[in-house]
């Protein structure tokens, strides 16, 4: 069920009815639960059943995780519950990936081809068995108890508002708030769901602001960047640069929208989601950039990956060869293509680099300069330029013309006629990004914003909301765009 | 004896509130949109239009989109030389069978003799992606089929507000700069013409409109728009009108662009329509594929001078209506 869809909202509105007006623990567990795989039965049918395969796999291996004393039979069931769940998303998300690399072989040598599965991938894939992950690995690193019912544990992980595209949510952050104390991790009683006017509010404003991103920002923004990218050879300098900005606007407020939307409609059922963004096109270095940007997969990815291959505890090759890794494998994750490996290759890079430069010239990054507001400019400028670059890869699938763009953003060739008879037919568009590049500077000036906004008297609230839902409504084109997010 | 209203009350009414009032706007824009200051005023209001005097001679109605609109009905009447005939443009921008659904009734009350129906690939926002069927009911698919038929809101909201709001700021613009941009053509009651209609488009401009296919994921919800051709046609001939299929004209680059499983889809739907209900199909969307005549890249150019699209509606009219 897409959020943008009047589907959801009749959908959000029965689920928060049902919960407020029926106030009996048990039954609301229950039922956020059975809304929950309503919610992705909708769209994803029997598919479901992979979810289920992965619920009980987990919960189960981390039960006899926590159970067993001995260290190999951890070991053996923590390797059972991890090939399960990395199968289940090789299998459907790399099959083909990998069949179309054994043909390249295959052909070479002159045996048939091998045909391809052609599988559908399932929504939301990537983003619960990551979570599933989590939750073995720290019951086997002993960082957390198992869950206490299946009920319990199978909400973690269906629990609508992130369940399709995140954030990717840990159980110990998570478990906690079904419990009556979110202090106390070993109550067993189950808390009573209320909706509280402070939660409803800002809840109502973060969704408010996730809707404005992705339906009013993105889908705006996104004919503009079809247009520039469905054709890039030819394209002059200034058209690739505008294309790729646009891009990483439109990715921005389509994904940090979604993100919005679901911890707008968590809070409002009372969990806490972790945050997911934190103005990204901010950010000073690569480092800092993976601070801010899909907070939950760069630190899912640190926490389970960068740290246990070593982390940067070893040599230095070592660390650069983990962030290496790490990186290439987030790109992996998005999907299976060379562009994406060449877009997490490219992180890499950036943050192998960072890293020396901090350990080789350490006069330099810790230099007074940068700490200033004219070095904190250059920084920012210099990082986004990197991440500009970065993201010709993740929107470009065709070689030749990834290649083509990415040669015309590095070396300007200073043609600015075709760049300004663009703009012009592509007003609304490009009034559209202004104003979104607007909204991130004054995000970035006052961060509490929303909060703000959400406390505000119900009078001055009401007309931001009028304000919102019409500049959405005024401008929804009838041809929205899917969620990026949801095809990974 | 006052009522104490909680505060999540008080916060979940304002947002319904919000929501409906951002909603409710919608009629009003597009009632907005017809305004006479906006656009010329067209010659016609809808309920005038229908309750005409249609008797006097051979009436046959073109139906479609703006594709349909790009036909200079007035050229048309002129190429059939036949003065007991009169054709009549009834294209809607935007439209959609699923759009075109509700005015049938007043479509067959005018009686005319024959309908011209000009479908293209977007009336239908083919492809739809294939979803393997499952043996689990689809609640998708049931509450969309539910809400179709039975949705008393079907008529009220635009599907795309965004045309409308342009076209208001548009129109708005051009009362600053005191410049008309909207003409009527006689017996094209519904379809404006904008100046810039005329333009024959460069090479150039329309590589620059080129943007790749796009796959539905709610291929359900879009569906819709097939039952309701099939259900347009099977109500015209249950009241003994006759009707004709026309594909109507596109660029080579657009074509180029359609995938193969896009093309298999609209064939397969006319195929239906010719074997299961005996409508005849004349296929015009590669006619002119490589002519230089386009406005944009669907669309022929509504100038004097291209007149290829005319001359071939005439003629399918004319061995239609006199065959």
């Amino acid at each position: 069920m897409l959020f943008s869809t009047i589907d959801f909202v009749v959908f959000f509105l029965l689920v928060l009815t049902t919960i407020a007006v029926i106030k009996h623990k048990k039954f609301q567990h229950l039922f956020l639960l059975g809304a929950s795989y309503f919610f992705f039965y909708y769209t994803s049918n029997y598919l479901t059943i992979l979810l289920i395969f992965s619920t009980l796999l987990d919960f189960y291996a981390g039960r006899e995780i926590w159970k067993t004393q001995n260290i190999i039979h951890k070991k053996i069931i923590f390797l059972i519950s991890l090939s399960g769940n990395l199968g289940l998303l090789g299998f459907f998300k790399y099959a083909d990936f990998g069949i179309s690399q054994l043909n390249v072989l295959t052909n070479y040598l002159g045996i048939e081809s091998i045909p391809f599965l052609n599988l559908a991938l399932p929504i939301g894939i990537s983003f619960y068995t990551f979570q599933t992950i989590s939750y073995t690995a720290d019951i086997y690193r002993g960082k957390l108890e198992p869950s206490k019912s299946l009920r319990e544990f199978a909400l973690f992980v269906a629990f609508f508002p992130q369940l399709v595209a995140g954030p990717i949510v840990r159980a110990k952050d998570f478990l906690p708030q079904l419990r009556e104390k979110m202090e106390n991790f070993s109550s067993k009683n189950l808390s009573l769901i209320l909706i509280h006017d402070r939660n409803l509010k800002l809840g109502i404003t973060i969704m408010a602001f996730g809707f404005l991103k992705k339906m009013f920002f993105a889908d705006n923004i996104a004919p503009m960047v079809n247009e520039i990218f469905s054709n890039t050879i030819g394209a002059t300098s200034f058209e690739i640069w505008l294309g790729t900005i646009a891009f990483a606007f439109q990715i921005y407020g389509d994904f940090s929208g979604y993100s919005d939307i679901a911890i707008g409609a968590a809070l409002i059922l009372g969990f806490k989601l972790p945050q997911n963004f934190n103005k990204p096109y901010f950010a000073i270095s690569p480092s800092d950039f993976w601070k801010r940007w899909h907070i939950s997969l760069s630190s899912w990815l640190r926490d389970y990956l960068y740290i246990p291959l070593g982390g940067n505890r070893k040599s230095s090759a070592r660390t650069y060869g983990n962030l290496f890794i790490v990186m290439i494998l987030g790109g992996l994750w998005h999907g299976a293509a060379i562009n994406f490996i060449i877009w997490g290759t490219l992180h890499g890079l950036y943050l192998a680099f960072h890293k020396s430069l901090q350990k080789f010239f350490p006069k330099i990054s810790g230099s007074f300069f940068f700490k200033t507001k004219f070095g904190k400019i250059i920084s920012i400028s210099i990082t986004q330029y990197l991440v500009l670059l970065a993201w010709i890869p993740f929107r470009v699938q065709d070689i030749d013309s990834l290649l083509y763009s990415m040669n015309k953003f590095i070396l300007i060739d200073f043609h600015v006629l075709e760049v300004i008879e663009f703009t012009f037919t592509h007003k609304l568009s490009i009034l559209v990004l202004l104003l979104f590049v607007i909204l991130h500077f004054i995000s970035f000036k006052k961060s509490d914003i929303i909060d703000t906004i959400s406390k505000f008297s119900l009078k001055i609230w009401f007309i931001v909301l009028i304000i919102i839902s019409l500049s959405i409504v005024l401008f929804y084109n009838g041809n929205p765009e899917d969620f990026i997010y949801f095809r990974f | 004896m006052e009522i104490k209203i909680s505060q999540n009350i008080k916060i979940s009414i304002i947002s319904v509130i919000a929501f409906l009032v951002a909603f409710s706007v919608l009629p009003f824009l597009v009632a907005f949109s017809v305004l006479p200051f906006l656009v010329a005023e067209s010659p016609f209001i809808e309920g005038d239009f229908f309750s005409g005097d249609f008797s006097q001679n051979r009436t046959g109605f073109l139906i479609g989109s703006s594709h349909v609109g790009r036909i200079n009905v007035t050229q048309v009447n002129d190429l059939i030389h036949d003065d007991s005939i009169t054709i009549y443009n009834l294209a809607i921008a935007g439209d959609s069978p699923s759009k075109r659904v509700r005015s049938l009734e007043q479509i067959i009350s005018a009686k005319p003799e024959i309908i011209f129906y000009g479908i293209s690939y977007r009336d239908f926002n083919f492809p739809y992606q294939n979803i393997a069927s499952s043996i689990l009911p689809d609640p998708q698919q049931i509450l969309s089929e539910k809400l179709h038929d039975n949705n008393p809101l079907n008529n009220t909201f635009p599907s795309n507000p965004q045309w409308y709001s342009m076209h208001i700021i548009r129109g708005l613009l051009n009362i600053i700069k005191k410049e008309p941009e909207h003409f009527w053509e006689i017996n094209t009651p519904f379809y404006p013409y904008h100046r810039r209609y005329g333009i024959i488009a460069t090479d150039d401009d329309l590589k620059n409109e080129i943007v790749p296919a796009k796959t539905w994921i709610d291929s359900k919800t879009k569906i819709n728009n097939i039952h309701d051709i099939l259900k347009i046609i099977s109500e015209v001939q249950k009241h003994e009108i006759k009707v004709i299929i026309f594909t109507t004209p596109l660029h080579q680059y657009y074509l180029d662009e359609l995938s193969n499983s896009q093309k298999n889809q609209l064939d397969s739907l006319l195929n239906d329509l010719r074997e299961n209900y005996d409508v005849k199909i004349y296929k015009f969307e590669k006619k002119y594929s490589k002519l230089n005549i386009w406005n944009n890249l669907s669309h022929v150019s509504f100038n004097r001078n291209v007149t290829e699209y005319n001359h071939d509606v005439a003629e399918m009219i004319r061995i239609e209506m006199n065959p």
